[in-house]
């Protein structure tokens, strides 16, 4: 698959132009982003005495193009690369490389007008635990539009399938396949301009379906009394097992930008996850900081 | 007395007062904000209706996805250029009431200029880049700056006569019909003080806010 993507890549970013009677390769996507998070309840125990902290450090890079069809729509093609190093759980560390293509259309001519936007992104994130290694992915659609000049909001519905290998089986009765899943996100967004200098970002999503946890020897009894576990295997990671199980979550964020000029800012992320399978509940929070340049 | 040297003198008086009388003066006015800071792209013009004195065409450009200037200033029925200088495609537009136009995706120069026909403010912008806009004034007369960073404009070449000078900016909370002040040119350069309330006007959000969410 990665072979694949990667082909197509080329073949449309470095080829001469598509045959299209308006169309055109404009603007180069070079972006880069540095940051750090400091993460509570790493491991999304549904037990206090196994939730484990963590500070991560990661680097991403971003190339690709617009493919520019008309005055109204432009495709996006890119490479990305993430890295991402862990401070305690260094068995956590990995590298994403993917690709991703968009889509995005204005209904009109002027500042107010909404957009359609179509995302496909497609990674393999390669863990140092290798079970938590998975291929991902990833396809969005999303509206939006400017309110007023300060103001602009949108909502989006995404999707994503991972597939990842199956760990050690340590329950001939459940799967070891625990980062084979499926979820979706129902997410809004707003923005809201404080100075040309400072932004303020809040969203709301809602996500149903797989999602995986980890936690000690002991606490898995409890959870395999209770919830209905679909796959489960060895975590070298935290020491204990990493198990799947199916729910709903309520994921709140906030954000403040800073922008150093055109083309960077500072941005401060505050990111809450509220989750509930069957009976347990699963909760974690997260700050982080970033450096972000686009060209 | 000698009578030539009597005419002489009267010719010499005569021709003194008359340039005395069309000396050209100077206007120079400072606008700043509530604050007293200065202020950057005010238009300053006489609001009068004088005969167009150049057809030399104004330029609008369009450079690292902004236009160059932010603010212009033209004459009733000049031309306006919109070469873009960016690698990239730019769709440029207005929707104000005394200009609307369209030039459609293009790259280098558009074939003809634009000609502003009708007074009063034409905003424009990109339709792909949303934090592009800029500001073409539109006047009736020839005698029009814009104020520099300093928040300073001069009028230059103005003969001895009663004014009425006019302020306006994009930010302006108030219309320009209330930023006027009139003033008597006489022999020497004259200053005039503009103090412009600015509301809150924003430009698109362009740099990038993208940030690594934890993927659970």
């Amino acid at each position: 698959m990665k072979k694949v993507l990667i082909s197509i890549f080329s073949s449309l970013v470095l080829s001469g132009p598509v045959a299209a009677s308006q169309g055109e390769w404009v603007e180069w996507i070079a972006d880069a982003q540095l940051s750090y998070a400091a993460i509570d309840n790493l491991n999304l125990s549904a037990f206090s005495n196994d939730s484990q902290n963590d500070q991560r450090l990661a680097l991403t890079g971003v190339a690709g193009r617009f493919y520019q069809f008309n005055g109204f729509t432009r495709m996006s093609i890119a490479l990305e690369i993430d890295v991402e190093k862990f401070q305690a759980f260094d068995l956590l560390d990995n590298v994403q490389l993917g690709g991703n293509i968009g889509l995005r259309h204005k209904f009109g001519l002027g500042f107010f007008q909404p957009y359609l936007q179509f995302n496909v992104d497609y990674r393999q994130k390669e863990v140092d635990w290798h079970v938590y290694s998975r291929n991902i992915l990833f396809t969005r659609l999303e509206v939006g539009k400017h309110l007023d000049e300060q103001f602009s909001f949108a909502a989006s519905f995404d999707f994503t399938l991972t597939e990842g290998e199956a760990g050690p089986v340590i329950n001939p009765e459940l799967s070891s396949d625990v980062f084979d899943q499926s979820f979706a996100h129902i997410s809004v967004f707003a923005d809201y301009m404080i100075s040309q200098d400072w932004l303020l970002s809040a969203s709301y999503a809602r996500r149903q379906g797989d999602f995986h946890s980890a936690c000690s020897k002991d606490n898995v009894a409890k959870v395999i009394e209770v919830e209905r576990v679909k796959a489960i295997t060895q975590d070298d990671v935290f020491g204990g097992c990493v198990y799947k199980l199916e729910g709903g979550a309520n994921i709140y964020s906030a954000l403040l930008s800073y922008s150093l000029n055109n083309h960077s800012a500072i941005n401060l992320l505050a990111e809450h996850y509220q989750g509930r399978a069957d009976v347990l509940d699963y909760q974690s929070t997260s700050y982080s900081l970033s450096l972000n340049y686009r060209y | 007395m000698n009578i030539s040297l009597f005419v002489t003198r009267c010719l010499l008086c005569f021709f003194l007062t008359l340039s005395w009388s069309v000396s050209a003066q100077h206007i120079t006015i400072r606008v700043l904000d509530e604050q007293q800071n200065p202020v950057e792209f005010a238009v300053v013009y006489i609001n009068e209706i004088l005969p167009k004195v150049t057809d030399h065409s104004v330029v609008i450009d369009q450079v690292d996805k902004e236009f160059i200037p932010y603010v212009t200033v033209v004459q009733r029925g000049s031309a306006i250029n919109f070469p873009n200088n960016d690698e990239i495609r730019h769709q440029v537009y207005s929707f104000s009431k005394s200009m609307q136009f369209e030039l459609p995706l293009y790259s280098g120069n558009p074939s003809s200029p634009v000609v502003f026909d009708n007074s009063g403010v034409v905003a424009m912008a990109c339709n792909i880049h949303d934090w592009m806009k800029a500001y073409v004034y539109v006047v009736d007369t020839n005698k029009f700056a814009i104020s520099n960073k300093a928040g300073q404009a001069v009028l230059t070449n103005l003969t001895k006569g009663s004014y009425e000078v006019v302020v306006w900016h994009p930010k302006a909370k108030q219309s320009e019909l209330l930023n006027m002040q009139q003033i008597e040119v006489g022999e020497a350069d004259q200053e005039l003080v503009f103090t412009v309330a600015q509301k809150k006007q924003f430009k698109a959000w362009r740099s990038p806010k993208g940030v690594k969410r934890r993927s659970y």
